[in-house]
């Protein structure tokens, strides 16, 4: 048995099955979905790497790489948690299907999308990611598009931008391997740099190559997005931390955590500042996202280990926020497509539990205190506040102003929905299946803002995985 | 031999594409990509073996023939519009500014795709070039995928110099195909609501 390779083949075996099963029972294929991508997480988790697997008295031969046309694919414990957690965001997506029912293809391109996902982990040189990534966002398309969200104009900024951004990483790349890993003249890494920039650039949808994120957010099924704004910027900030772990040079040079701190800090303030004057429920997601993202560039900019903690913290509760959002804005919509502010004025009292679903992930993907987001915001100030110097106060200034900024902006959202609302009778409108995920995402958000300290150690730990990304 | 090959090559590709992006016509359009993949294939020819060369010609004649098979299918192909449209006078103007500046930033840009040989650096450029301002330009699907596709052939090119690895070139096949089939279903349900709307 291979490793490497079953964990490669099993989400394009189990997209397979998901597809062909949906015509018959779409509620059977979306439950195989999520059981693949569940499982999928346990074997990440628990294969044995380099060691066979002892099974009622028997040995089954474990090898963790295999070879295609030239190039090794190696399953390691360094790729654990990114894997884990893939494939658990995945499951937690993919059993939401069920209340919020996607089109035929969904499944199944998520699926092939984690197989390569899993294959950008895998591939050595570990460069060639880059190359999974597009791959990825190129198949993006198919679940970013439906006829009810017709506007493709997110999936295609998307699309391109992460395949512009490849060619860059890729000759940073082979410019790295001339110069045998370490470059000793300046221009050369300087050279590197600026196409290393470029590359992550593109694929973390840093300004000015933001739009796909707003765009989506707007135009595309709520769900989809949420898939993507979890499974792709997660794989591509793991693409990220892999570099660093593996060019150890990089971290090195005070340029880089620099770049990451402004880069964070523009992302916090734009994202902040836009958020604040959006008229629709779907740019103003796009924004917070896009502020997210800065507070965990922001972590990693303190080049530590607790730094590394609180981006993996921030991702993960992330995927959380977003999930259920994805829920409860596309149960809004299926009673009015539109989301603007004047659309969802008085909305609270067709579907109470939709539009308080839809504010409170909100409010915790802006890290409200109290709600789950918080408590990676929370670790990333910490981390970048201690010791405090006149020099940290910028991107603390810059997490909390887009805190705040935020927050304010789903409050007003908040308000116009509960405008004319009166006395709220909670009418079951939403069906049993949303309501019945919509109350478990609220009680899972708040539950883990009261007590974040129940799952937090658990994600904090597997930053050990990506190896030593402190500064030397 | 090979500078010959290469020269061929170079003018096909400088034909290619700044036909396929002139003309609106999708017929001829398509027809132009094939001449600007087989225009590729000869200046590879300079630098790899003959499969890998073949290989990056045939991926683009695929996506053309993909491309026209579903053009044909929507009945798109041989629309009622001017092979020389409105505006060609404003896209000629750029596609000469394009070809100069190519040529002007030739010794600097050769350095950051590790100095290949001159016909390659100025292929992929010019390739690299016309996709990025096609891409600018356009806002249609399938339009912005042939783009997207011509910038990434320019990389390609020029990457062919410092890596041949065929798992790469077989990975870059696949992103190629895969932009091409996300690019027409974007086009469909595009298409499809639309049509829904005039029902309506």
């Amino acid at each position: 048995m291979n490793s490497a390779l079953l964990l490669m083949l099993v989400p394009l075996v189990g997209g397979l099955t998901a597809y062909v099963v949906w015509p018959r029972n779409p509620r059977l294929a979306t439950l195989s979905g999520a059981l693949t991508s569940g499982v999928l997480a346990l074997l990440a988790l628990w294969l044995p790497v380099g060691e066979p697997i002892r099974l009622l008295g028997f040995e089954i031969p474990v090898d963790q790489a295999f070879t295609i046309l030239g190039r090794e694919f190696i399953f390691e414990t360094s790729g654990r948690p990114a894997l884990v957690f893939l494939h658990l965001a995945g499951t937690f997506l993919f059993a939401g299907t069920l209340a919020v029912p996607m089109r035929r293809l969904f499944i199944p391109t998520s699926l092939s999308i984690l197989g390569a996902m899993a294959a950008a982990l895998f591939v050595r040189p570990f460069l060639y990611a880059a190359i999974f990534l597009a791959l990825s966002a190129a198949a993006f398309g198919g679940i970013l598009s439906d006829p009810r969200h017709s506007r493709s104009r997110g999936a295609l900024r998307l699309l391109v931008f992460v395949v512009l951004g490849m060619p860059f990483i890729l000759l940073a790349g082979s410019q790295l391997s001339l110069s045998g890993q370490i470059p000793s003249e300046l221009d050369q890494l300087n050279r590197i740099l600026v196409l290393l920039g470029i590359g992550f650039a593109f694929l973390m949808a840093l300004p000015p190559f933001h739009f796909w994120v707003v765009d989506i957010a707007d135009d595309s099924p709520p769900y989809a997005v949420a898939f993507v704004l979890t499974l792709f910027q997660g794989a591509s900030l793991f693409f990220l931390l892999r570099f660093l772990a593996e060019f150890a040079w990089l971290r090195t040079i005070p340029q880089v955590h620099q770049a990451f701190g402004v880069a964070g800090a523009a992302m916090c303030l734009m994202g902040g500042i836009l958020a604040l004057i959006q008229n629709r429920l779907g740019r103003l997601t796009g924004y917070a996202a896009m502020a997210n993202m800065g507070v965990i560039l922001l972590a990693l900019s303190s080049g530590t280990e607790a730094g590394t903690e609180a981006a993996l913290v921030m991702l993960a509760l992330r995927g959380l926020s977003l999930g259920v959002w994805g829920v409860a804005l596309t149960v809004l919509r299926q009673r009015h497509p539109q989301d603007a502010l004047t659309d969802l004025r008085g909305r609270a009292k067709e579907q109470p539990l939709a539009s308080m679903a839809v504010v409170i992930a909100g409010l915790s993907l802006a890290g409200l205190p109290g709600l789950a987001g918080f408590s990676g915001h929370w670790a990333t100030l910490q981390v970048l506040g201690a010791p405090a110097t006149p020099t940290n106060y910028a991107p603390l200034l810059a997490i909390a102003g887009s805190m705040i900024a935020c927050e304010l902006a789903y409050l007003r959202f908040a308000s116009a929905m509960l405008a004319g609302a009166g006395r709220l009778t909670f009418r079951r409108e939403e069906g049993r299946m949303p309501a019945l995920f919509l109350g478990a995402g609220m009680l899972m958000l708040i539950l883990l803002g009261l007590l974040p300290q129940l799952v937090l150690p658990f994600i904090a730990r597997s930053a050990i995985l990506f190896g030593n990304l402190s500064l030397p | 031999m090979e500078s010959v090959l290469g020269i061929a090559g170079l003018a096909l590709v400088l034909l290619g594409s700044v036909a396929v992006f002139l003309l609106r016509t999708w017929r001829w359009a398509l027809v132009a990509f094939a001449v600007q993949s087989l225009g590729i294939g000869l200046v590879a020819l300079t630098i790899v073996a003959l499969p890998i060369a073949l290989s990056e010609t045939l991926t683009g004649w695929l996506v053309s023939g993909i491309l026209a098979l579903t053009l044909r299918r929507e009945g798109m192909g041989s629309a009622e519009i001017s092979v020389i449209p409105p505006g060609w006078l404003f896209r000629a103007l750029l596609a000469l500014m394009i070809l100069v500046t190519a040529l002007a930033l030739l010794p600097d840009l050769g350095g950051a795709l590790n100095d290949p040989p001159g016909p390659v650096t100025l292929a992929a450029v010019v390739l690299m070039a016309f996709g990025v301002l096609g891409l600018g330009l356009n806002e249609q699907p399938l339009r912005v995928g042939v783009a997207l596709i011509t910038t990434l052939q320019g990389f390609e090119l020029a990457y062919l110099w410092s890596e041949r690895s065929l798992l790469v070139i077989a990975l870059l096949a696949a992103v190629h195909l895969t932009i091409v089939l996300s690019v027409i279903y974007m086009s469909a349900v595009t298409r499809q609501s639309l049509e829904e709307d005039v029902q309506a």
